[in-house]
């Protein structure tokens, strides 16, 4: 793996971005490790989040911009509950992500974009989820059309899902929705 | 009592028997439900995880929608649309210059009067545990259970305002108002992995073992739960957890407001018992179902 330590005067650039971003004070932290400790994806992540908030003190903003550990953070907030600061490091997660879009870097996870994309389609779409639609595309865009099969006859069976669900529901302002996709695009926002 | 009802998209697909049971609950306790009017989706997490701003009009357009409707309180069963509308409720409190960048992408003047909660918050708080206690007819006397609340009901706490974020009580004391016996055990705020259950399944079947296993361990007959998507990792993944522990768990995932149901006396058929991968009906015993 490449490492460039930013050594530069512009070094803390980063480090005063990702704070202003994300709202969080990165240079309170201290290193305990509770935040990685207690992430329940830590292990998925490339780097761990407390590695993180020390690579953001370094400036290695490559290096973290097209991390998967980013793009795994679900938001759960442990880390923040977990954290003796009381710091955030969901939110600084959060920054990192919206920075790597604007960026335009590629990330090497991908699974976890495109499904955020075609969870939003459905939404754009319709106003509202609609979850059978969205596990058989997604399911079909992984080439993985039989994984959980098995499952599907059973939720008719147990009548957890009815036929009802097999088409979308539109709502009837689905046009107030879109426009909401169509102004956070227009304000340079990513509306996918 | 009046209060604005946001079901979430899951709860009008796969999370049905939570809409019933919820609506049947309700009633009993003279909680009248108004359905927010056209709502739409939250936006939930990939929303979050794509853009604040869309992540924030999504949501703030139910609480605009029931602004319109003169609904001051809107109660979300689900932990992530609970989350996602008490943020957008929140920042509209707290940041005014974020309230007019919202309502500008909405094209909506939304003035942030609605209050968001959860349906446990209802129950334990605005309703109150004495008035769930003095109505319930069938006290869940001898059940044992683990009270999950996974992530979003609490956390973060500044934003849910709910109860503590790692050690919650909320849904302890409410079964425990119902006549069950709330087990004491260490992984009632994990994260069950949510929608992950799509894209990393694998994560999700370890982090279910985990949090069934130490259910299991604690004592608990069943599993009462606050969201969907908690649920349905629990409950629809519990055979491919079994299988990854090679340990046979039959542990029933219920929402809470089934047990609440039945302790209230309503008629199971009512309460969507039937609609679990871990058929209930055994453990609870016909005294019950």
């Amino acid at each position: 793996m490449k490492v460039s330590i930013n050594t530069q005067e512009g070094g803390r650039d980063f480090l005063r971005l990702v704070e202003a971003e994300s709202g969080q004070n990165i240079r309170e932290c201290y290193q305990c490790g509770k935040c990685s400790g207690g992430c329940p994806f830590a292990q998925t992540m490339d780097y761990a989040p407390n590695q993180i908030l020390e690579m953001i003190n370094y400036g290695l903003e490559e290096s973290l911009l097209e991390s998967k550990a980013i793009q795994m953070c679900i938001g759960c907030a442990t880390c923040e509950a977990n954290c003796p600061s009381g710091f955030a490091m969901h939110e600084v997660m959060h920054a990192l992500r919206k920075l790597a879009k604007v960026k335009g870097v590629a990330t090497r996870e991908k699974l976890i974009p495109l499904f955020n994309k075609m969870f939003l389609d459905t939404v754009q779409e319709n106003g509202r989820l609609h979850e059978i639609g969205l596990i058989l595309k997604f399911n079909y865009a992984q080439q993985q059309l039989l994984k959980d099969t098995g499952l599907g006859p059973k939720m008719f069976i147990k009548g957890m899902m009815d036929f009802g669900d097999v088409f979308p529901h539109r709502i009837k302002g689905v046009d107030a929705v879109k426009k909401i996709f169509d102004n956070v695009q227009k304000m340079g926002g990513d509306s996918k | 009592m009046k209060i604005g009802y946001y079901p979430g998209c899951s709860l009008t697909s796969t999370a049905k028997a939570y809409d019933s049971s919820t609506r049947a609950v309700c009633d009993k306790m003279d909680v009248e439900l108004v359905e927010v009017p056209d709502w739409s989706c939250c936006g939930s997490t990939p929303a979050h995880q794509t853009d604040h701003n869309l992540a924030l009009a999504l949501s703030a357009r139910n609480l605009a929608q029931a602004e319109k409707a003169c609904l001051n309180k809107v109660a979300a069963p689900c932990a992530a649309c609970f989350s996602h509308l008490k943020t957008a409720a929140h920042e509209y409190n707290h940041d005014p210059k974020t309230a007019e960048r919202i309502n500008k992408i909405m094209e909506v003047e939304y003035k942030g009067t609605v209050d968001v909660h959860n349906l446990v918050d209802v129950m334990a708080n605005v309703v109150g545990l004495n008035e769930v206690k003095n109505r319930v007819v069938k006290p869940l006397k001898g059940i044992k259970v683990a009270c999950y609340y996974g992530c979003l009901l609490t956390r973060p706490a500044k934003v849910a305002q709910f109860d503590h974020p790692t050690n919650p009580q909320s849904l302890d004391l409410l079964m425990e108002a119902l006549g069950a016996d709330p087990v004491k055990w260490h992984a009632k705020a994990d994260c069950c992995g949510a929608s992950y259950a799509l894209t990393r399944t694998d994560i999700v079947i370890k982090h279910g073992g985990h949090i069934l296993v130490d259910a299991k361990e604690a004592g608990a007959d069943v599993v009462a739960v606050a969201c969907p998507l908690c649920q349905s990792n629990l409950d629809l993944r519990q055979e491919a957890i079994e299988k990854d522990l090679s340990r046979k768990l039959n542990l029933p995932i219920l929402y809470f407001t089934e047990l609440m149901g039945i302790a209230l006396g309503v008629s199971p058929g009512k309460l969507g018992l039937g609609k679990h991968m871990v058929d209930p009906k055994p453990t609870l015993g016909a005294a019950f179902v």
